[in-house]
């Protein structure tokens, strides 16, 4: 890649792993990196190998990595003239984006206007309903009023279907109903509900998904107009809507199927005119996809994506960013093997308490096919004031066996002591006979916990 | 959204009885000198003769809210003082190009021993309490952290 570039200096907004992964894409492009940080960071490997450090405030997020202001003026005292924001803090705030380039400095992300559309849960499935990218089939509008007219729309949803009130939440006023027999009574029952509990009878219905598995794509797009969809997902294991472990491909679901539903996210993207990285998520059960949200960021697992294409997606979010084009055609790219990234949480395995603290051993992983995203080694503290995220171990295989049995081994040989870790649970999913046979639920980990704890 | 000792944009310059309002503003603040520049090339200074030394509270209220030097005790008792913020150090007051605390000098607490230059802006660094300056940590223009060292101040 030849030719002017926008930017020779990265201010990092963001710390931890990621801000290492960004530090290393930067270094990668030749490119010097500005480490922006708080005090409780001072020490953090990051800011140690910065070509810049600057400690912009105090310990608290709201005042170090979270203060826009602060960090757009420390990109101008310190001559950085592009803002990587990493996952998390400010990387989906619209504000920012828009202040960075308002401020004259290039944000390596999407327009402020996409994170904004995207934002809005409502315009976001709206946008993609319009651009064909599948959502969870319903009504689209308030139910009819004749009650042949519902039979006929439930049966073309699909049962079981959900009964929900257009102005209900938070659990309130719906209702599943199984089968066409029981239909009319829902319906009446509910919109009685309905007009008690809200003052407005208006329903909607949608097909209830019982057991779905969570399935993201993830894009790529220039400022050239070439759109690309990297593979598949499955991000079904998660506590709280946290996500603990990730693979790609997602198990058991066909490649066509997927290439389908990538060709619609990347039909998307032209629409809107997307730029960058970004993860479009949906459900799937029973060969349906419904889109849920579109994240208009890096994702924590984006290494499985890298591991099976072979595609580096933090550097070509920085290329896409200098103006670059992307030179692979999506003809060109294939998953291949499988890739397994667990998250290691500074955290108790079976309280999910914070584990804090200085680190006094850090026995990392190595071999064939095994990655490690980390910014810990022995003597770092682990901060009371940020996520518990403490690496990330990704295992490659021919297959996802092999990938299993490769991370088996990686986490037996991981030793961290002076501080908890949730690597025994971890390597008491990776032994589930469910996980094992792949295509588990997003409520599976939670009752397999729940199993645990009576037993 | 932090954004402190901002100053809108002006367009034309002011009449004298504007100046000799903004004279007196600055004067009851304790400032010496204002400066204003705009994009066309605008440019406002006004300069106050010798006033009476600027009291803590006259300073105070320049310092950002969320910038409070904090003072570290050190070994001696010697008191360190911080950077309230981040910014390129300017030991000299830039319009006067004079120290505004030269080693061995007394300051009063409140009193400012350096700013910081942070593009357009300048945040104000002062003496937490009265004292003699011993020493410097850090150089004209140099990258200042958040928290940083400053200078090195023996207490009165």
């Amino acid at each position: 890649m030849s030719g002017p570039q926008r930017f020779g200096r990265v201010l990092i907004a963001n710390r931890g792993e990621i801000a290492l992964r960004i530090q290393r894409a930067c270094r990668q492009l030749g490119l010097e990196t500005v480490a922006v940080y708080s005090e409780a960071d001072a020490q953090s490997r990051h800011v140690l190998e910065a070509d810049i450090a600057l400690c912009i405030g105090p310990a608290s997020a709201a005042r170090s990595y979270l203060d826009a202001d602060a960090i757009i003026l420390a990109a101008k005292v310190t001559g950085a003239s592009a803002i990587h924001p990493g996952y998390g803090f400010l990387s989906e705030n619209a504000d920012f984006a828009e202040a960075v380039e308002d401020a004259g400095i290039v944000f390596i992300g999407p327009t402020p206007a996409s994170i904004r559309l995207m934002g809005d849960k409502i315009t976001a499935k709206q946008t993609m309903q319009a651009s064909g990218v599948p959502c969870v089939p319903g009504s689209d509008g308030p139910l009819p009023e004749s009650e042949q007219a519902i039979l006929e729309l439930a049966n073309a949803v699909g049962f079981p279907v959900i009964v929900k009130a257009s102005g209900g939440g938070g659990g309130r006023g719906m209702r599943v109903v199984w089968s066409a027999d029981d239909l009319i009574k829902a319906v009446t029952l509910t919109r009685k509900e309905a007009q008690q509990a809200f003052g407005n009878p208006t329903l909607y219905l949608e097909r209830f998904m019982q057991k779905p598995r969570h399935i993201e794509i993830q894009v790529l797009c220039d400022t050239h107009g070439n759109a690309l969809w990297l593979g598949a997902r499955d991000c079904s294991l998660q506590r709280r809507h946290q996500k603990v472990l990730e693979e790609a491909p997602p198990p058991g679901i066909s490649p066509e199927l997927i290439a389908e539903i990538g060709a619609s996210c990347v039909q998307a993207c032209r629409n809107i005119g997307y730029r960058g990285a970004g993860t479009f998520e949906f459900l799937y059960e029973d060969g349906i996809f419904a889109f849920i949200e579109m994240n208009t960021r890096l994702q924590v697992e984006h290494p499985i994506t890298e591991e099976t294409t072979g595609i580096d997606i933090v550097c070509a979010q920085i290329e896409i960013a200098q103006g670059k084009h992307l030179t692979i055609e999506q003809s060109a790219i294939h998953t291949v093997g499988h890739a397994i990234e667990c998250r290691i949480n500074a955290e108790d395995p079976f309280s999910f308490a914070p584990s804090p603290g200085c680190v006094s051993r850090w026995d990392v992983p190595g071999g064939a096919g095994i990655r490690l995203d980390t910014h810990i080694v022995a003597g770092s503290v682990v901060q009371p004031y940020y996520d518990s995220l403490i690496a990330k171990v990704i295992a490659r295989g021919a297959t996802r066996s092999e990938a299993i049995q490769r991370l088996k081994i990686a986490l037996a040989e991981m030793q961290v002591e002076a501080i908890s870790t949730n690597i025994p649970l971890h390597q008491a999913l990776l032994c589930d006979p469910a996980f094992e046979k792949g295509g588990v639920d997003i409520h599976h980990l939670e009752h397999w916990l729940k199993k645990r704890e009576h037993s | 959204m932090n954004t402190p000792l901002s100053i809108p944009a002006f367009d034309s310059l002011p009449n004298s009885e504007e100046v000799i309002q903004i004279s007196q503003w600055l004067s009851e603040a304790g400032l010496s000198s204002l400066e204003l520049s705009n994009v066309q090339g605008v440019r406002l200074r006004i300069t106050v003769e010798e006033s009476a030394p600027p009291t803590p509270d006259a300073t105070s209220h320049t310092v950002p809210t969320h910038g409070q030097p904090e003072a570290a005790v050190s070994t001696s008792t010697d008191i360190s003082v911080t950077a309230p913020y981040f910014g390129n150090l300017l030991r000299k007051n830039p319009l006067t190009k004079e120290e505004f605390a030269p080693s061995g000098s007394s300051v009063c607490a409140g009193e400012v021993v350096s700013m910081l230059q942070i593009g357009e802006l300048t945040v104000p660094i002062t003496a937490p309490q009265n004292g003699t300056v011993v020493q410097f940590m850090a150089e004209e223009g140099d990258l200042i952290s958040y928290g940083q060292t400053i200078l090195t101040l023996h207490p009165l």
